[in-house]
């Protein structure tokens, strides 16, 4: 392992370790605005076990204690966040269009950015998959699909 | 007597058709890289949600069956195990495949994974009834002690992970207790939002960190489709009587072994499979053709993995323990439609348990049907690109968490789980501890409060009680366990 990935990983563990020690005193801190006395018994528990299990994780990066980890390898994030962007805007376009017509622009667009070249497979694909939810889920299983907004 | 009057009850058409459709999603989920049985069922819970309690079950339970097995097929043909489950079929399938024995060892899979899944079973309808009763004595005390086991099993067994196994734990309590106090019915760190006021939704989050979570390390990943080499699917998936009974010994102490570590939460198929495999190479007259291509390898890990998924079950349907992460997920879908571990599910439930069972047993015979006649089905579908595939499935999780409330927020909420569920895997957090004390979380609380209201301080002479001593006592040893090496290593210097 080189000095850098070494040091990778040791940032990581940190930053780790500062973002549980702050979601465990934003707990904290809004415990004793519970009402009920015996409700705020377990919360307690739990976020002074987070701190120092956090507390002890610091230590173990600090002096690097028991097996080494491997370095953190955030390679192909970058891809898989332009993913969650993309399913996020399939979310929010959902609730304003509805599934049956917001699906095949999402699979479309999503399977060309994925590197997808064939038009007629994308362009079947996005319309067999709606297609398929609709006979299997709405029709046969009933379930309410999502009709948007603007339709409903 | 139960269990065969139910079974003329719920063996209707409506309940084998879904058994089908559930025996070939969980197939295809199996065989295709980088998803699983666990995120079949995630995805099939919302989507179960009109359906009969029991066919939900049946359904849910024939995906668990078939993603056990069905990566089974592309380990042996194309070196490539479809779930973790399946990687030590890599050891001795692969290299028969290669020497023009692919189909051979698909049979000898499927046979050793329908007798290892039947024995499995065989040990849930016998086992299970009865431990239910002993669950009906537990208190709120041992209760508590019984859900925080599994936690601490499952913690203990991330072994070099143990911290971060138990700050997952940690931040899966403190998303249970979002919402309302179950015991006041006052709503706790819900932050002004009105949609979690009830709690954080079950579906949205284990579809987050499970399937969603693998759709964006999938992108990540940047994984080609992999192709079956056609000359593998040659010669005879059917093996003779003899060939058959020759495996026997193995067979039946490798589904022996699945069953019993299936029962201990945070083992797993590959903890199973392994102790199996090594058993097996120790008791053959020939341990150096291990790894070569020796059927008796093969055949033992099969039949583990496969009696595993009855044997994780025992623990989830009496005491409310998931035996791994598929069983965690799992008692999401029970909960979901309803239904609670414990005596009730054998007694006033009966019917959608045994109809579970019924289910579990129908859908070993579609592995007999799959191994033997689904090789050259298999070749086309491990040729869906990726690229095809993880838009699909990212629809699918995403209607999912719609049509659970109807709510925009739940989508939403898929995404923010899966981000973390993204993180969690490449910061190598296990999330199976996370998913177990978020779903456990609420009743682990309630039965500690229970305990202490019931104390009142007398905590001595309670937990010296012969069941909740053991209870505590398996406790502390599984949390001591991971370090018992390096205690051993210690005073042995001195």
């Amino acid at each position: 392992m080189d000095n850098k990935s070494t040091k990778k990983n040791i940032n990581h563990n940190y930053i780790l370790v500062i973002f549980l020690y702050i979601w465990s005193s934003i707990f904290l801190f809004i415990i004793p605005s519970i009402k009920n006395v015996d409700s705020r018994l377990f919360p307690y528990i739990i976020s002074i076990l987070t701190i120092v299990s956090a507390t002890l994780l610091l230590l173990k990066t600090y002096y690097n204690w028991g097996k080494k980890e491997d370095p953190v390898d955030f390679s192909g994030t970058l891809s898989a966040l332009v993913m969650a962007v993309l399913l996020f805007v399939y979310t929010v376009t959902i609730a304003a269009i509805g599934f049956y017509l917001a699906t095949p622009l999402y699979l479309f667009i999503s399977m060309w950015v994925l590197g997808q070249k064939n038009i007629k497979l994308i362009f079947t694909v996005s319309l067999l998959t709606p297609l398929v939810v609709y006979v299997f889920f709405d029709f046969l299983l009933k379930l309410q699909i999502p009709k948007g907004f603007l339709f409903s | 007597m139960d269990f065969l009057n139910y079974g003329l009850e719920v063996l209707n058409f409506t309940n084998i058709l879904w058994l089908v459709i559930g025996a070939f999603v969980g197939a295809v989920l199996g065989a295709l890289p980088g998803q699983c049985a666990t995120t079949g069922i995630a995805m099939f819970i919302p989507l179960t949600f009109n359906l009969e309690p029991v066919t939900a079950l049946i359904t849910l339970g024939a995906i668990y069956v078939m993603g056990s097995y069905g990566g089974n097929i592309t380990a042996i043909l194309i070196n490539t195990p479809g779930t973790s489950d399946s990687f030590f079929m890599t050891f001795d399938g692969y290299p028969m495949t290669r020497r023009g024995e692919g189909l051979r060892a698909i049979g000898i899979s499927t046979i050793s994974a329908f007798i290892g899944g039947m024995i499995g079973i065989f040990a849930l309808l016998t086992i299970a009834p009865p431990l239910a009763q002993v669950a009906y004595k537990f208190g709120p005390l041992e209760k508590f002690l019984t859900m925080t086991m599994g936690l601490v099993i499952i913690i203990s067994l991330s072994k070099d992970k143990m911290l971060k196994g138990l700050l997952s734990a940690c931040i899966g309590f403190l998303c249970s207790m979002i919402g309302i106090d179950i015991i006041s019915g006052i709503t706790r760190f819900t932050f002004g939002i009105n949609q979690i006021y009830d709690g954080l939704p079950l579906i949205p989050v284990i579809l987050g960190m499970f399937a969603v979570s693998q759709v964006l390390a999938l992108v990540g990943e940047k994984s080609e489709t992999i192709v079956v080499d056609r000359s593998a699917i040659q010669g005879s998936v059917f093996l003779s009587f003899k060939d058959i009974m020759s495996m026997n010994v193995n067979n039946i102490r490798a589904s022996i072994i699945g069953t019993i570590v299936g029962i201990i939460p945070g083992a797993g198929t590959t903890v199973a499979a392994g102790i199996s495999y090594d058993l097996a190479k120790k008791s053959d007259p020939h341990p150096e053709s291990f790894g070569k291509g020796n059927e008796q390898g093969l055949a033992s890990v099969s039949a583990a993995n496969n009696a595993v998924v009855g044997g994780s079950l025992i623990p989830l349907l009496t005491l409310g323990i998931p035996g791994n992460g598929t069983a965690a997920v799992f008692l999401g879908g029970l909960y979901i439609h309803g239904l609670a571990p414990g005596t009730k599910l054998f007694t006033t439930d009966a019917k959608q348990i045994y109809g579970l069972f019924w289910g579990l047993i129908l859908a070993q015979f579609f592995i007999l049907i799959i191994g033997f006649y689904g090789a050259p089905i298999y070749e086309k579908v491990t040729r869906v690109p990726t690229n095809i595939l993880i838009p699909i499935v990212g629809c699918v999780c995403i209607l999912g968490a719609y049509v659970f409330r109807y709510q925009s927020f739940d989508a939403l909420l898929i995404l923010f789980f899966g981000i973390v569920g993204y993180y969690f895997r490449k910061a190598d957090i296990p999330m199976i501890p996370f998913i177990l004390a978020y779903i456990l979380g609420q009743g682990t609380e309630m039965q500690l409060r229970r305990t202490l209201f019931l104390m009142e301080g007398r905590i001595g002479s309670v937990l010296l009680q012969p069941l909740p001593l053991a209870l505590l006592t398996i406790d502390l040893l599984f949390l001591i366990s991971p370090f018992w090496g390096s205690i051993k290593k210690h005073f042995t210097k001195k």
